[in-house]
């Protein structure tokens, strides 16, 4: 009975679903103003960094390697490309077109300055993997403390 | 330190993919975008007139986030299958992050000249 109570007093639990309903409410209605035709920022992009290096994940299914432009200037990565993959031949009679395919570009501001001439991309799963070494003045300095 | 705890144990956080559906004489092809599934996390299965897709997407997250927009941990949708379906012949194939099922149509429903005699 103790063990039903708190599981029925215990706020978090409640708070997180009620967050994933509203969550789910937003995206539904998001996905429905895409429909219209409204295109949002592509690809989407994950940033994340440890000590030495900035890494960035941009989900580009069905883009082919060829199809990818990369490029660093100072502080800005530009990734442009083209989505050209799927619906070829003649005579397809359209069910659903929800993807979307032809030129994107974006461009991102990274927190500090990369090395451009060492950095390494691949793709894999529709996934665009980036590693973009820090240059040498923005990585963290160690200072010895003399005794 | 007890909320980091459920918030790990958390539900998936689930996608609708987007897709094209598309026929031609002779089969319909649906094109799914899952961007970051493999192979082997990938389900795709018919039961009850109803083809499934489920895959999920293995994320590190303890990871320092500058820009954080892709979170999708598995991508699930459902379709209802037409009567003129041949389900004994649908195949799936996923490459580069998108999912291609192509769905024949029975014999019955397939377009065919009718000769006309005079």
């Amino acid at each position: 009975m103790a063990q039903v109570r708190s599981e029925l007093r215990d706020p978090f639990r409640e708070f997180e679903e009620l967050r994933r309903e509203i969550d789910r409410l937003f995206d539904d209605l998001g996905r429905s103003f895409l429909e219209e035709g409204e295109v949002g920022l592509y690809p989407a992009l994950n940033i994340t960094e440890d000590r030495d290096c900035i890494y960035v994940e941009a989900e580009l299914p069905g883009v082919r390697p060829e199809d990818i432009d990369l490029s660093i200037n100072q502080n800005t990565l530009i990734i442009e490309g083209e989505r050209r993959d799927g619906v070829e031949g003649n005579e397809l009679r359209f069910f659903r077109k929800e993807i979307e395919r032809g030129r994107f570009s974006r461009a991102v501001s990274l927190p500090v300055e990369v090395d451009p001439e060492s950095a390494d991309a691949s793709l894999r799963d529709g996934i665009l993997y980036l590693k973009l070494p820090k240059s040498d003045k923005a990585k963290p300095k160690q200072i010895p403390v003399k005794s | 330190m007890k909320k980091v705890e459920r918030y790990k144990r958390r539900a998936y956080y689930t996608t609708k993919p987007r897709v094209d559906i598309f026929e031609d004489d002779t089969s319909i092809t649906i094109l799914a975008d899952l961007p970051g599934v493999k192979t082997e996390d990938l389900s795709v299965e018919v039961k009850d007139n109803i083809l499934s897709i489920d895959g999920k997407v293995n994320r590190n997250d303890t990871q320092n986030y500058i820009l954080r927009e892709i979170d999708t941990e598995r991508y699930r949708r459902e379709f209802v299958l037409t009567p003129i379906v041949d389900q004994t012949g649908i195949e799936a194939e996923l490459k580069n992050g998108v999912l291609r099922i192509t769905l024949p149509k029975i014999k019955e429903a397939t377009p065919h000249k009718i000769k006309i005699e005079g």
